[in-house]
């Protein structure tokens, strides 16, 4: 009951100053909430200058042969951009929808599904581990392509199935058919691998692999050797 | 709860009482006038001039004049002003060549960044991400939108400076966060295991609006071109009170520091959901964007 209170007050002017002040505060804040737009407003009243225009027939040519050099400067960086695209076979990577496209020269040669990263967290119990299984993005070389690869599953594994570890050189670690009929690998545990998750295909669901279907990828398989770029996005 | 209702109601009617009294003071009252007015619009008044117009005496973070490319380099014949549309049209497109060819070298700058870069076209209404100069996702901009801050400078050597070299993105503010990351504890058992394992497999579903400020007072707004889910309109409001509540730390700061606020130089994009949602997700925080408008 402050405000009414003060709007009590026996002096009349005390009364409206302190109504004034606050009806003051209170469009003060309004202003600079919207002071943005109202700065948008003010800029349709500033006038457009074209300091361009002003030139001469003495300076015509010079125009001209601005816009040539121009033109010419365009044409190099242009051949300069262009001459960055693989000439071989390359693949890109989509994190984001978990698509790939198979490419050679900007041009597509295949489009489908595949698996990424789960964006997951794995902490242990005692929290003293955690591992986050997420694709890295950038720019990879296929380091090494391996036919029927048997994959050697690591810690975490076990632990997010809630299973024992066993010792390093354990037969359980081992496990064929898992990674599918072939594995490229990027380097730093990353591979682009088969799954028998079918159904998951299309959903971000894998440990930072890339997870392909058997079609998909027996394609990659004849389109992409060692030294291939991979880009993930 | 009733009680709580009728002391409002008394409140609000009290309040009423006292503001039509204190109305009708003002009015009769020359005092009082003489008080109210200005106590009311001093501190707005003061406020906006600072606020609003203060803005109007300051340029954006762009190069000086004299470090701006010269378009016309032959000084002495610019006195005589011949307007002529053919000239016109010449001294037009040398403008926006060279703004091309701006674009183009930014590009190739990004192309020596290892990351994931973005470059925004709005003359072939595209957003492109590249990796080594290597475009690998092209999205369509389906509707764009630029302040009006741009247009005393359309036609100015400045703008082809301010565009010469790649932007760099220094904040973000989205509805979605930037990494998904879910946080899974390690099960205890197989049973618990495969539990969890059901629970982690979902794709996102949120919408997609989110602000990158670059440096130079450049913003991007990127909003997804489909219409937003019920939470995503709840979620895009909250969004937006943030950039306020942004703008508005700004402008105190500015008035902190004895300087005038700067206006930011906002470019409004709509795109795919998709396309919005991989971009958001695949640029680094401090990606680099090469702009051509």
């Amino acid at each position: 009951m402050k405000f009414p209170s003060l709007l009590q007050s026996p002096d009349l002017r005390k009364q409206a100053f302190y109504a004034g002040s606050g009806i003051g505060v209170f469009l003060t804040i309004l202003v600079l909430l919207c002071a943005p737009t109202l700065r948008e407003w003010g800029y349709a009243f500033v006038p457009q200058s074209h300091n361009y225009k002003s030139t001469t027939d003495q300076s015509k040519k010079k125009w001209e042969k601005d816009i040539q050099r121009t033109k010419g400067n365009i044409r190099r960086l242009r051949q300069s951009l262009q001459y960055r695209l693989p000439r071989e076979p390359y693949l890109i990577i989509d994190t984001s929808d978990n698509m790939f496209i198979l490419m050679s020269r900007g041009k597509t040669l295949y489009r489908s599904v595949c698996s990424t990263g789960s964006y997951t967290l794995l902490k242990t119990k005692n929290k003293k581990e955690k591992w986050i299984f997420k694709t890295p993005r950038g720019l990879f070389r296929v380091q090494n392509i391996v036919e029927n690869p048997i994959w050697r599953m690591p810690d975490w594994a076990f632990i997010e199935e809630g299973l024992p570890i066993p010792p390093e050189d354990s037969a359980k670690r081992f496990e064929r058919g898992a990674l599918g009929d072939y594995a490229f690998d990027l380097g730093h545990g990353y591979l682009i691998h088969g799954t028998l998750y079918q159904r998951f295909l299309g959903m971000p669901v894998t440990h930072g692999c890339v997870r392909l279907g058997d079609k998909e990828l027996q394609i990659v398989y004849e389109n992409i050797r060692v030294g291939s770029r991979v880009f993930i996005y | 709860m009733r009680s709580v209702y009728f002391n409002t109601t008394v409140w609000i009617k009290t309040l009423g009482k006292r503001i039509w009294s204190l109305y009708n003071t003002i009015r009769t009252n020359r005092s009082s006038r003489v008080i109210f007015i200005p106590a009311l619009l001093i501190l707005p008044g003061l406020m906006f001039l600072y606020a609003v117009l203060g803005v109007f005496f300051t340029v954006p973070d762009m190069p000086n004049k004299e470090e701006a490319i010269p378009i016309n380099r032959d000084d002495s014949v610019q006195k005589k002003h011949i307007h002529s549309d053919e000239l016109n049209a010449l001294s037009q497109n040398v403008f926006h060549l060279k703004i091309e060819e701006m674009f183009l070298q930014s590009q190739l700058q990004l192309a020596k960044n290892d990351s994931v870069t973005l470059s925004i076209d709005l003359v072939d209404s595209a957003a492109t991400l590249h990796i080594r100069g290597v475009p690998v996702r092209k999205c369509k901009i389906h509707n764009f939108n630029v302040s009006r801050a741009y247009k005393p400078l359309l036609g100015q050597s400045l703008l082809i400076q301010w565009l010469s070299s790649p932007f760099t993105a220094q904040k973000y503010w989205g509805t979605l966060p930037k990494s998904p990351i879910k946080i899974k504890k390690a099960p205890k058992d197989t049973t618990e295991a495969n539990k969890l394992n059901d629970d982690f497999t979902t794709v996102e579903k949120g919408d997609v609006y989110y602000t990158i400020a670059f440096d130079r007072s450049l913003v991007i707004k990127i909003e997804q071109a489909q219409s937003p889910s019920f939470f995503g309109i709840l979620r895009k409001g909250h969004y937006e009170w943030t950039l306020k509540m942004h703008s508005l730390a700004g402008v105190l700061n500015s008035l902190v520091h004895f300087r005038f606020p700067k206006h930011p130089l906002w470019i409004r994009l709509v795109l795919s959901k998709e396309d919005a949602k991989a971009i958001f997700r695949a640029i680094p925080k401090n990606t680099a964007l090469a702009l051509r408008m």
